[in-house]
């Protein structure tokens, strides 16, 4: 497996280091790091080239920011060089965002690992916009970095049947996470949320009874689905356990995660319900922008 | 022009049909109602189609469906006698952005949430998608969109004044969303306050550990004064347009991220309208919509319209 960190400097990169160091993944895992010197076109079109009078000016720095960048890269090096053989490290410049997806393409990453906001971005928005843009364009695995925990012990893993949760649940049996960690598999069901129903042309009745029909049914398909999956994890030897909530998707794994505090939540890109040509569906986006905790999306590169 | 009024029976979609009045526009201007019955899919791949009692349901929907479009049909019959209705069966964005794209619309308007979204995520499932994914300019409208303090009675034949906060930033996708308005055209008692954002991240870029601190100040230094002239250009020349077109305008120069200074402007002189383009500078062309547009539809309390290239 092929992994890309992102390094900006910022607490983030720290704490997205630490989160790849407690993984403890596979150790036949390559890392590359990666830090972008950001050119910025300013209003205008002014870039900084603009301004540096002289050839020799623009050289001079940037052979210092590179020089720069590359000591950025160190501390982290280190870091994951205790714990992994194969670590890599590349500087490039370019607009972040597009660098950062074009080069994971170039070296056919499978996983892309950045902190969820990084070195400028404002603290009133919970998502960076580098961080936002790669989770929606990158055409891998992005893990939205937003704790660097020292254990990973509580996974959650979405799930709502679909073939992108089957595939998020793949991802993270191929990660190989200690087996010290509980993986909590969630589902909701939706069968509440039919406000179409909601008219006075269906008799209460037929509207009462279609509803509990629904909801039979999907928590029968919900617990064959989960019950799946929970083999799976559990051959690999985790402790797993269920919980089925009800509601919209993304609002009730966020709230079941702020109560049992997960180092991780992995889901699919994509859900049942999204259209197949966006990237990145409604319920994805919206765990990965408002999560307090870091978020692993599944993708595959089809 | 054709603009396409997506509704769905919420107090957003009554507060989209008001938008839509309250804009004046011309009266070449074609206009369709469209609602959409979600065909949503159950866990384990559940329709409703596999119930029972599920013709009844169907047809009940599909009654209460026309009466949604027709209800803002009439609601618009002041305005325009002749309005299209179109009731479609589906995944609603799926079926907004059809209907977009094979029916060459150059504006969809609709509420920023719909029935069935949370209220923490501000943005509905649909709206985020229809605005991400539109070849059209996109309006989502929040509930107190036209202020009460400037709109008249319904029964008043002049128009609300409306005050739009216009940001740019220089870029050809704002030109496109000023081309987008001035052909519009909004009425012409309209307020349009232009605001450009000196934007602060190279500030940020600076400080990152990448150049010495001296360097950093004197690039710095030129950087700003480059932009600052620039900006005043920029907000001038989109200015003069609206002035010459016969608006109302004043304008705003400020520094900081573009999303927040927009965001801040906004609750400053609450506008009814943000427009922004649906990328900047920094836009990257496959990248659908930029992240300032994005962070602004988000976080607005007011309604936003995301320009794009007039057809």
């Amino acid at each position: 497996m092929k992994i890309m960190l992102a390094i900006d400097g910022s607490e983030y990169s720290k704490i997205s280091t630490t989160m790849l160091k407690t993984l403890q993944l596979p150790s036949d895992i390559t890392i590359t790091m990666i830090t972008v010197v950001p050119e910025y076109n300013v209003l205008g079109g002014i870039t900084v080239d603009t301004i540096l009078s002289t050839v020799n000016a623009r050289k001079q720095i940037y052979r210092y920011q590179e020089r720069r960048a590359t000591e950025l890269l160190k501390e982290p090096f280190d870091m994951l060089r205790a714990t992994y053989g194969n670590v890599e490290s590349m500087v490039c410049r370019g607009k972040t965002a597009e660098q950062i997806i074009k080069k994971a393409q170039e070296i056919d990453a499978n996983l892309i690992v950045l902190g969820a906001k990084g070195s400028s971005n404002s603290r009133r928005f919970p998502l960076g916009n580098v961080a936002q843009k790669v989770v929606r364009y990158a055409d891998c695995n992005v893990l939205l970095v937003r704790e660097g925990p020292n254990a990973i012990r509580r996974v959650f893993l979405a799930s709502d049947g679909s073939e992108y949760s089957d595939q998020a649940a793949q991802l993270l049996l191929k990660l190989s996470l200690p087996k010290r960690s509980q993986v909590t598999i969630l589902t909701a069901l939706q069968s509440h949320t039919v406000t179409t129903m909601n008219t006075n042309d269906i008799s209460q009745e037929i509207n009462k009874q279609i509803l509990t029909e629904l909801k039979a049914a999907e928590e029968k398909a919900a617990r064959s689905f989960m019950n799946k999956t929970k083999k799976k994890f559990e051959v690999a030897g985790y402790d797993t356990s269920l919980w089925v909530l009800s509601g919209e998707p993304a609002e009730e794994i966020l709230e079941a995660a702020n109560e049992l505090n997960p180092e991780l939540i992995v889901l699919g890109a994509k859900g049942l319900n999204d259209d197949k040509s966006v990237p990145l569906g409604n319920i994805a986006e919206r765990v990965a922008r408002f999560s307090r905790y870091s978020v692993l999306i599944s993708r595959t590169s089809d | 022009m054709k603009i396409l009024l997506v509704v769905d029976g919420s107090s957003y979609s009554d507060a989209a049909t008001n938008m839509l009045k309250a804009l004046h526009l011309h009266s070449d201007a074609e206009m369709i109602v469209m609602t959409v019955v979600p065909e949503h899919t159950f866990l384990g791949g559940i329709t409703l189609g596999k119930f029972h009692a599920a013709p009844a349901v169907r047809d009940a929907q599909q009654y209460k469906a026309i009466e949604m479009v027709q209800k803002s049909a009439k609601a618009l019959s002041d305005i325009r006698p002749e309005v299209e209705t179109v009731v479609r069966w589906g995944n609603p964005a799926e079926e907004i952005l059809r209907e977009t794209d094979s029916n060459s619309i150059s504006l969809v308007i609709m509420g920023a949430k719909g029935l069935t979204d949370p209220l923490p995520f501000r943005l509905g499932s649909v709206a985020q998608t229809v605005m991400k994914h539109a070849k059209a300019s996109v309006l989502l409208v929040r509930e107190k969109s036209v202020s009460a303090r400037r709109t008249l009675p319904a029964s008043s034949k002049t128009a609300a004044v409306i005050r739009v906060l216009l940001a740019t930033d220089g870029s050809r996708y704002s030109d496109m969303t000023t081309q987008f308005l001035l052909g519009l055209p909004l009425p012409k008692q309209t307020e349009i306050i232009i605001i450009t954002a000196l934007q602060s991240h190279i500030e940020a870029w600076m400080k990152t550990p990448t150049l010495d601190f001296r360097t950093n100040q004197e690039i710095l230094a030129k950087l700003q004064a480059a932009e600052e002239a620039q900006a005043h250009n920029i907000t001038a020349k989109v200015e003069k347009q609206f002035r010459e077109n016969g608006y109302k305008t004043a304008s705003v120069v400020v520094r900081g991220g573009p999303g927040e200074c927009i965001l801040a402007a906004a609750k400053e002189y609450s506008p009814d309208i943000i427009t922004v383009g649906s990328r900047g500078l920094t836009g990257i062309e496959s990248f659908l919509l930029g992240s300032v547009a994005e962070r602004v539809a988000r976080y607005a309390n007011c309604s936003v319209l995301i320009g794009r290239a007039p057809k």
